[in-house]
């Protein structure tokens, strides 16, 4: 069932369009993860949802209910922010407590549901703490039972666990989406990490500057990403982006691009062609997806090339080549070591290529 | 051969709150070499940074540059170069005037000038900005003019204190790959404090692990990854993080097992003189550290498994994370892609015991085997 859904809605700031047509629902025990860089609009959207910002133009209904004109208090909607903040001096059954007293909610009800709440988030043995006294991801579940202790149509989530440290991030996202699983809560969760969106979320959606760049499964966009600046966006390191032109020489296809080639099928050259009538492309390829091979190979996509550096992250290698002005990073296993200026070929399955459109950036196939 | 670098026993006093920031520390770095001063917030490495630019006094201990003490010289008369965290632009200077004032006051010719600054500011993608000012651009343009300006003229040695911070996590990737051509071209020796242990493992030739103001562990990173000397180092270092299992030590013949809940694990056999020496009764407390991706899921018929049940799976894309809930042990594994998995589901896994280490739960150091 649908919980929350947005038609064609809009937010103008003076003359900024902070969102441009957004359209989207959820679906109840959904897990809904917007992803997208500052200043996308993320944080924006909840806040029209949740009735902070007035929407400019557009409908927002949540359980089919048209909400444009309801107080934020008459939602049915939890929200966290970022910056979260636990009254210092109040235990942690009273910062959980606190939104339910808010609203008048009798004394034993409130014992039930902070109880409750204390439970799934397995902090019951905390509840007569101050702030103070507990661990940043102790604090961190108090903040999220401040927020789940309210019934709600729809959770919704800011960047709930982006200020953590590095380990401590690690070990909550497994533990919300533990959470999540469990109890089917309906959330629409707010990210810029795209790790984080494709554990966490059961769809997601791509936001820039306003406008939907995708949305689909962490899968689907993980492998078929819409344009370059999902491309951009996924992947660790991201996708290699490399721009040209494809050239035929000799009765052979191949992809120019500054004055460095890539060697390629005449199947695959043909297909881009009946798709690119002028032949300017923007290949993509994974950095996992590369193959090296030490010293010169012949029949290869690209013969001899130089490496220009290589760093070690965590348990592989990435080793980056100079391809005329494009660097391409390369994600290989730690056991493979090269050095700066050693000669490598480098060699790819066709099908593992993204192309976009070389002007608008759009996937072609 | 000379040290580029070198400290012997240097000590920091705060006077105010009795604090010893930095404590009997030791290193030195070749020339050529990129080393990194890795730790938490108030591990003492920015003091140290700092004692090395002139910009704080030693307290005890001796600096060395070139192999001269240099402990009496003022920051100016160090021959070092500097990029900090807070970028200390001139404001009213151009991007370009920035990065060419230490050329400029040098004298070098403009031509020179010119072709250094735009060379410098291509490998770090400045050139469309370099005509702006400081205020007109952001955070990370401003950082990595600030690293420009550092890297341009000749130094001894070049200090950077945290010169990434301020980008994203893309441009982090980028500019990591750009720093470490740059220092392995021109040969620059470099010390780097971050307390980011990706960027210090990704860089450094040697990294400095330090705590409460006190050398953790000195290595590769290779070495640090591998073999930690501490809990502190394994913990860390590593992401996702280490997995610490706490176990009861128990001889068997001949032979030492690790047991945790129902759980048993057979102690390599080049561990046997040292954990003879270790063992003292049945139940003897050990910690097992294990990275998750060490472990994998059992094959059919593979010995030396850990049943438990699954907590947690993420698909996080390139990769998989199972936390797997052994008793009321959390394991983390790191999988290939194309699993699934279904929380509460049965699932054997099989620890690379050879990549299994052991700590004394007490004093937090390895127990090391006799062959590494």
């Amino acid at each position: 069932m649908e919980v929350l859904r947005l038609e064609n809605v809009y937010k103008n700031y003076g003359k900024v369009e902070a969102i441009k047509d957004l359209s989207f629902s959820c679906a109840e025990g959904e897990l809904f993860v917007i992803i997208g860089p500052s200043g996308a609009g993320k944080t924006t959207t909840l806040k029209m949802i949740s009735g902070l910002e007035e929407v400019t133009k557009g409908k927002i209904f949540i359980k089919n209910k048209l909400v444009n004109n309801l107080e934020p208090k008459d939602r049915k909607v939890s929200m966290v922010f970022e910056d979260y903040a636990l009254y210092p001096h109040l235990s942690v059954y009273k910062n959980i407590s606190s939104p339910l007293e808010a609203i008048g909610v009798s004394r034993e009800e409130v014992d039930k549901k902070v109880k409750e709440t204390a439970r799934l988030l397995q902090i019951e043995e905390l509840l007569s703490r101050l702030p103070s006294m507990i661990s940043g991801g102790q604090k961190q579940r108090t903040v999220l039972g401040r927020s789940l202790v309210k019934d709600a149509d729809e959770y919704l989530m800011d960047e709930p666990i982006a200020h953590l440290d590095a380990k401590l991030r690690y070990n909550m996202r497994g533990e919300f989406k533990r959470l999540q699983q469990l109890h089917k809560m309906s959330i629409l969760y707010v990210t810029h990490d795209f790790k984080e969106a494709h554990s966490l979320g059961n769809r997601i959606l791509v936001l820039n500057k306003g406008v939907t760049q995708q949305i689909g499964t962490p899968q689907e966009i993980f492998s078929k990403p819409a344009n370059t600046f999902i491309a951009n966006l996924i992947g660790d390191p991201p996708t290699n982006l490399i721009e040209g032109n494809l050239k035929l020489k000799e009765g052979k296809y191949f992809f120019q691009t500054d004055s460095a080639f890539i060697n390629l099928s005449d199947s695959l050259a043909n297909k881009l062609l009946s798709k690119v009538k002028n032949g300017k492309v923007i290949f993509g390829i994974r950095p996992f997806d590369l193959q090296c091979i030490l010293g010169h190979k012949d029949n290869v996509k690209i013969p001899d090339i130089e490496v220009y550096v290589t760093v070690t992250i965590g348990k592989y290698n990435l080793i980056s080549v100079k391809l005329s002005n494009t660097i391409i990073k390369i994600r290989k296993d730690k056991s493979f070591k090269v050095s700066i200026g050693d000669k490598m070929s480098i060699d790819f399955e066709e099908e593992k290529l993204d192309f976009f459109d070389a002007i608008s950036g759009n996937r072609i196939f | 051969m000379v040290q580029k670098l070198e400290l012997k026993s240097v000590y920091k006093y705060y006077e105010r709150g009795n604090v010893e920031a930095v404590k009997d520390l030791n290193f030195s770095i070749k020339e050529g070499e990129l080393l990194a001063i890795l730790g938490p917030s108030g591990c003492g490495k920015s003091s140290t940074l700092r004692m090395v630019a002139g910009l704080e006094v030693i307290s005890k201990g001796e600096i060395y540059l070139d192999g001269e003490i240099i402990n009496w010289l003022s920051a100016k008369e160090r021959n070092i170069a500097l990029a900090f965290e807070t970028y200390a632009l001139y404001p009213h200077l151009s991007l370009f005037e920035n990065i060419a004032f230490p050329l400029r006051i040098r004298g070098i010719n403009r031509e020179k000038v010119a072709k250094e600054v735009n060379h410098i500011a291509d490998m770090l993608d400045l050139t469309v900005a370099l005509k702006k000012l400081p205020s007109e651009v952001s955070g990370g343009h401003q950082q990595r003019t600030s690293l420009a300006r550092a890297l341009i003229r000749p130094a001894s040695v070049y200090l950077l204190d945290e010169p990434l911070s301020h980008l994203d996590t893309q441009q982090r990737t980028e500019f990591r790959v750009q720093i470490k051509r740059i220092q392995k071209t021109q040969n620059l020796s470099m010390l780097f404090v971050t307390h980011d242990q990706l960027e210090a493992l990704a860089l450094a030739d040697k990294v400095v692990i330090m705590n409460f103001g006190v050398l953790q562990q000195i290595g590769t990173p290779e070495e640090v990854y591998e073999f930690p000397e501490n809990l502190f180092v394994a913990d860390f270092v590593g992401e996702p993080p280490m997995n610490f299992i706490k176990a009861g030590l128990f001889k068997e013949e001949e032979a030492y097992f690790a047991k945790f809940y129902n759980q048993k694990l057979k102690i390599p056999e080049n561990y046997k003189n040292s954990i003879k020496k270790f063992y003292k009764k049945d139940g003897t407390e050990i910690t097992i550290g294990i990275r998750p991706n060490y472990i994998h899921i059992s094959e059919p018929g593979e010995n030396n498994f850990v049943n438990g049940e699954v907590y947690v799976f993420e698909d996080i894309g390139e990769s998989g994370i199972l936390t797997v809930q052994v008793g009321e042990t959390l394991i983390k594994v790191e999988l290939n892609p194309g699993h699934s998995f279904q929380i509460g589901e049965k699932v054997n896994i099989s620890l690379n015991l050879e990549k299994m280490l052991i700590f004394d739960p007490f004093t937090e150091k390895r127990i090391k085997p006799e062959v590494e």
